[in-house]
């Protein structure tokens, strides 16, 4: 008995040694991700030439000029933060939406029934995961224009229900936890196959749910490439944040360094403040939504 | 139609109204106004009888929604479309300006998927890199004489923003409002510790030439201790180099490389390994930090530089570190660097509006020294006329050059500049290309002179498909 | 009730409803990206810069593989097969040097987050601040990597290296050749770990608990059930990771592309992917478009090579696996024939 109890003391004891010990490791870690980010919101608070000039960890009193120039200045006319994040956020809002629940539904399509095309359905929509996006870009491109649905929001969004590597994922998910009985037991209960899918299934699915959605949310917020490509005529109120952001970064006439990290700064918060509330109820969301028996 | 024949009356009345505005509007240059208008006459007198007749020789269709501009960004279009728009009497409605916001380079991928999509256009901005891509083709620019302009109204301009403008049938389809000469900035004070130079002109016989700037390289870098670069990066020096040779790259199809090559490549080894120049690169934040230390000692600064872009930034900003201890001569040889062109497409529907922007800021001499004046920072426009009075009166002053002007250096420069007709559409990327084997030559990657040019041709054949590389 | 619905199981085939779940996708799919992808197709085999309407059949692939041409490329397919097969190497090189690191800290921390016996302080904390770097748009990190680490004495890094006096000269991190990978590899390890992190935490908390429990009751080791349950059921979900890691990383463009001096692009860092963007929109006056659509096809049937090895590898297991069940369903569908609603939920 005595020795039993000495063996879970040197146990717990182990545990906590290690606990402490990642306790250090993960302040490192802490360090290295927050470090750069802090550095690039002091800047923001910095004058021009001291940005140039060396990093620094103490915020200066700049900010408010920066912002002035930003806001003032006809060199940054185009960025209007306000719309910006509206733009965005419509965006990929409802790309998340679209692109989660429609990838949940395939998944759970080529997982839950045995039909004669589902092997080659789920290669194939293996194979399109891997086409690169960088040339097909131009057809997609020539093709939108043709639908006369350049500058429209359509060719941003709708595409985005077929996300092969969502699929993937909620299907290698699917796989690992979801038990079959489950849905020949709803069937016993005359639940309908589509019900079965939204309340025994999605409920189910968080976790994979939630994971997906942040990713999708944030590949889509951060988007560049593709809104640059079909906002042909650069319509004002039309224009996401990382357009805006990048029409300063990259035009080589704006060299205030200052107001260039404050903006950089302003399109970065929004989503870091979303994340900081919402993270408690993702974090959470993927802990909940383990299978329980 | 109604709105077709208000436009017409506009543009019918537009010489006047501007010349009008100008002198109710502004005191500073309404003295100016009077004592240009003897010299306006003088050079654009053929071109100036009637302008009711101008604008029955626009051969394009006009009295379309909008006039959609196309450019890169908003650093020029907004300031001009600022002083425009009122002087013309439209308003801003009537324009759609689409700015792409990206770097100058970026530009012509941009224009390209826009045209794709066929949406409205009738002018757009290129820049001399690459004007030639769109000038040379048919579907993308028209004449300028279909807009009623012959050579004769552009008899001010410097005589190589003509030369890109043309296509390789001499052809105008292009014209830029600013010219964009070249000089050399350098650091007053080390001149004077390092040196003994007092003045621009005495620096500038310590720099005429490239063996002269060699020396003074030398020069400069004993008496620091090898601490200070005469100049801080090898693009600069490219920038102006480049507009040494005598040979187009580009002959019968197939790239020329000659001794031209080899001189500026030993020039580069030469500077780089004695430290005479800095490995910076253009355009990285080390680039400017490097003005406000005593590492170097110059920069290659074109008149759109001497503000934000280059000179303002590499002090530090207005009260910077090293701001007003900068001073400027023309350096080694007369060179231009940049500057955008304004080309018409030939889809546009409302040429006249289009006709009469580009006579604004083109032809008009008394609008174009409005805008040499007026826009914020200034603008070194592209008329020899203009400037030569600007400069003769003397009204231009930069504290970052001690209260130098900068205008009255690179303007004899600017009148010099001599393309010789070497333009191809390639220049762009094969300068570009020669650039960066001079530099992995110089960062010891490439053995010696030999493989440098080696590794400059597969450059080029691998980037420029439509040439040939023996 | 329960009868009549059991009845309807036995008769009805379910096999449509299959088809109906996954329409919407491919009807998407079909309308909006089939086209731009045979486009691409069509592009590889035509020719460069002005000859964008010639057909040049496979010389594209015949220069990009191995320098060769019949059309009379000369120069050019030396050129461009020796920049291919750099940027081909650039990418396996940046990848891997990326993608190992990251794989083994995401798959610790993950492990280390969901073990209910570890007691780390502030877990939630950690678990929010490493997928931060994540949200951060490429644009604005590069930006900020680059100011940090100019290659400059006035580079922020280099700058307080060498007044520590651990270095004499500053360090080439943009432009020395296993510096900049080194960065790349960094700054992509520094942007993704968090996001695989959280990917692979959702796998081990989708898992059984009831596993983890027994064996806890059996006094298991962490290493023991990390091995022996953790790993072994985790596979689904590595394999994912595995495989979009590595399109990921075949395909890695934003950051090799904005990580450059200047405007010179270092050519130890560019990647396929830059490759393709850099012929297709970047060469004046003319872009190559058959280069650039040649090189994403054999980077489309490499991806599908390297993909279709990671799914043999596991496909082995797998099936094994499946066979199992498969029989262990056979089982439970004949207990239930022989007693109705034996059936848990």
């Amino acid at each position: 008995m005595s020795s039993a109890n000495g063996a879970k003391d040197n146990y717990t004891a182990k545990l906590r040694i290690k606990s402490i010990i990642l306790f250090v490791v993960m302040i490192l870690l802490t360090i290295i991700c927050l470090l750069p980010i802090y550095i690039l919101i002091i800047n923001a608070t910095r004058a021009s030439a001291d940005v140039t000039s060396g990093v620094s960890l103490i915020p200066g009193n700049y900010l408010a000029k920066n912002f002035d120039t930003l806001f003032n200045h006809p060199m940054f006319v185009n960025f209007k933060p306000l719309i910006g994040f509206r733009n965005s956020a419509i965006i990929a809002g409802s790309a998340t939406v679209l692109s989660v629940f429609f990838s949940a539904l395939t998944a759970y399509g080529l997982v839950v029934y045995d039909f004669k095309l589902r092997g080659p359905a789920y290669t194939f929509i293996l194979a399109v995961m891997m086409v690169p996006m960088q040339v097909t870009s131009v057809g997609f491109l020539q093709f939108m224009l043709k639908l006369n649905l350049g500058d429209s929001y359509i060719p941003l969004i709708v595409p985005t229900v077929a996300a092969p590597a969502i699929v993937f994922f909620m299907r290698q998910y699917l796989k690992s936890s979801f038990p079959l009985d489950i849905v020949e037991a709803a069937r016993i209960d005359g639940c309908g196959e589509f019900r079965t899918f939204l309340t025994i299934a999605i409920p189910m699915m968080k976790p994979a749910i939630a994971v997906q959605a942040i990713f999708a949310f944030v590949a889509n917020w951060n988007n560049f490439y593709q809104p640059s490509m079909i906002l042909v005529s650069r319509k004002q109120n039309q224009l996401t944040i990382p357009m805006m952001v990048s029409m300063i970064t990259s035009n080589d006439k704006v060299n205030d360094y200052g107001a260039k990290y404050a903006a950089i700064g302003l399109s970065i918060v929004p989503i870091v403040l979303v994340y900081l509330v919402l993270s408690k109820f993702i974090v959470e969301g993927v802990a909940l939504g383990g299978v329980k028996e | 139609m109604n709105k077709l024949k208000r436009t017409l009356a506009l543009v019918a009345t537009l010489a006047i109204s501007a010349t009008a505005f100008v002198g109710c509007g502004d005191d500073s240059s309404s003295s100016t106004t009077s004592s240009s208008t003897p010299a306006e006459s003088s050079a654009t007198e053929e071109s100036t009888p009637a302008e009711g007749e101008e604008t029955a020789e626009i051969k394009l269709p006009s009295g379309g929604d909008k006039m959609t501009i196309l450019a890169w960004n908003a650093n020029d279009v907004d300031p001009m479309l600022k002083m425009w728009l009122p002087d013309a009497g439209y308003t801003e409605d009537q324009i759609n300006f689409v700015n792409f916001n990206v770097g100058g380079g970026e530009a012509a991928a941009q224009y390209d998927q826009y045209f794709l999509g066929g949406e409205d256009v009738d002018v757009f901005m290129v820049e001399a890199d690459w004007a030639l891509k769109y000038i040379n083709d048919d579907a993308a620019t028209a004449p300028m004489s279909d807009l009623g302009f012959t050579e004769a109204y552009f008899a001010g301009q410097y005589p190589y923003t003509m030369e890109i403008g043309k296509d390789s049938n001499g052809v105008i389809k292009g014209v830029s409002w600013q010219a964009a000469p070249g000089a050399w900035c350098y650091r007053s004070d080390l001149a004077d510790s390092y040196l003994g130079v007092k003045s621009p002109e005495e620096m500038q016989a310590k720099v005429a030439d490239w063996d002269k700037f060699q020396a003074t390289a030398k020069e400069v870098s004993e008496a620091s201790g090898g601490k200070t670069a005469l100049t801080t990066t090898l693009g600069g020096i490219w920038q102006a180099f480049a507009a040494n040779r005598s040979t187009p790259w580009v002959q019968d199809g197939a790239l020329a490389v000659d001794d031209f090559c080899n001189t500026f490549i030993d020039l580069a080894k030469n500077m780089r390994d004695n430290g005479y120049v800095t490995d910076l690169n253009q355009w990285t934040d080390d680039w400017y930090a490097a003005g406000q230390t005593d590492n170097t000692m110059g920069y290659f600064v074109s008149t759109w530089g001497f503000g934000d872009s280059i000179l303002l930034t590499a002090a530090g900003g207005d009260g910077g570190a090293t701001f007003g201890k900068w001073a400027v001569t023309e350096g080694p040889t007369p060179y231009f660097w940049g500057g955008t062109w304004m080309c018409v497409s030939p889809k546009t529907d409302n040429a006249d509006m289009v006709a009469n922007f580009i006579k604004y800021f083109t032809v008009d001499e008394a609008s174009m020294e409005k805008y040499a004046l007026g826009k914020d920072g200034g603008e070194y426009v592209n008329n020899m006329n203009v400037m030569q009075k600007i400069v003769d009166e003397g009204s231009n002053s930069n504290a970052n050059l001690g209260g130098q002007d900068q205008f009255a250096v690179v303007h004899e420069n600017a009148k010099a500049i001599d393309l010789k007709g070497l333009i191809t559409p390639y220049d762009a990327s094969i300068k570009t290309a020669f650039l960066d084997a001079v530099n992995a030559y110089c960062a010891g990657e490439t053995a010696d002179a030999a493989a440098c040019i080696e590794d400059f041709k597969d450059r080029v054949a691998e980037s420029v498909t439509d040439i040939t590389v023996e | 009730m329960a009868s009549a619905a059991q009845r309807n199981i036995r008769s009805i085939s379910y096999a449509k409803y299959g088809y109906f779940f996954i329409l919407p996708f491919f009807l998407v799919y079909c309308f909006f990206q089939v086209w731009p992808l045979i486009n691409t197709f069509i592009l590889s085999f035509y020719g460069n810069g002005q000859k964008v309407e010639d057909f040049i059949g496979l010389d594209n692939f015949r220069a990009l593989l191995f320098g060769t041409s019949t059309t009379g490329m000369g120069r050019t397919a030396k050129a461009i097969h020796e920049t291919f097969i750099q940027t081909l190497g650039n990418t396996f090189i940046v990848w891997i040097g990326n993608f190992i690191p990251q794989i083994c800290l995401s798959l610790a921390l993950a492990v280390w987050f969901t073990d209910s016996k570890l007691k780390i302080k502030g877990k939630g904390f950690f678990k929010i601040v490493m997928y931060m770097p994540n949200i951060i748009t490429a644009a604005s990190v590069a930006a900020l990597y680059l100011s940090l680490f100019a290659e400059s004495e006035y580079g922020s890094v280099n700058n307080l290296l060498m007044s520590a006096g651990i270095i004499d000269s500053p360090i080439k991190f943009v432009t020395g050749c296993w510096q900049s990978r080194g960065m790349i590899m960094f700054i992509q390890c520094w942007m993704w770990f968090g996001n695989t992190m959280i990917m692979l935490m959702s796998g081990i908390m989708g898992l059984n608990p009831s596993l983890f429990e027994a064996a806890n009751i059996d006094g298991a080791s962490s290493g023991q059930v990390f091995r022996k349950i953790t790993l072994p059921l985790l596979r689904p979900i590595m394999l994912y990771t595995l495989v979009t890691s590595m399109i990921g990383g075949l395909q890695m463009y934003d950051i090799p592309y904005l990580y450059k001096k200047g405007t010179q692009r270092n050519e130890y860092t560019r990647t396929v992917a830059v490759f393709i963007y850099e012929h297709f929109r970047e060469k004046m006056p003319n872009p190559n478009y058959g280069f650039s659509a040649a090189a994403s096809v054999i980077l489309f049937f490499i991806t599908i090579i390297l993909g279709s090895f990671a799914f043999a590898m596991n496909r082995d297991k797998d099936e094994a696996m499946k066979k199992k069940e498969r029989k262990a369903y056979a089982k439970a569908l004949k207990a239930k024939q022989k007693g109705l609603g034996g059936m848990e939920i």
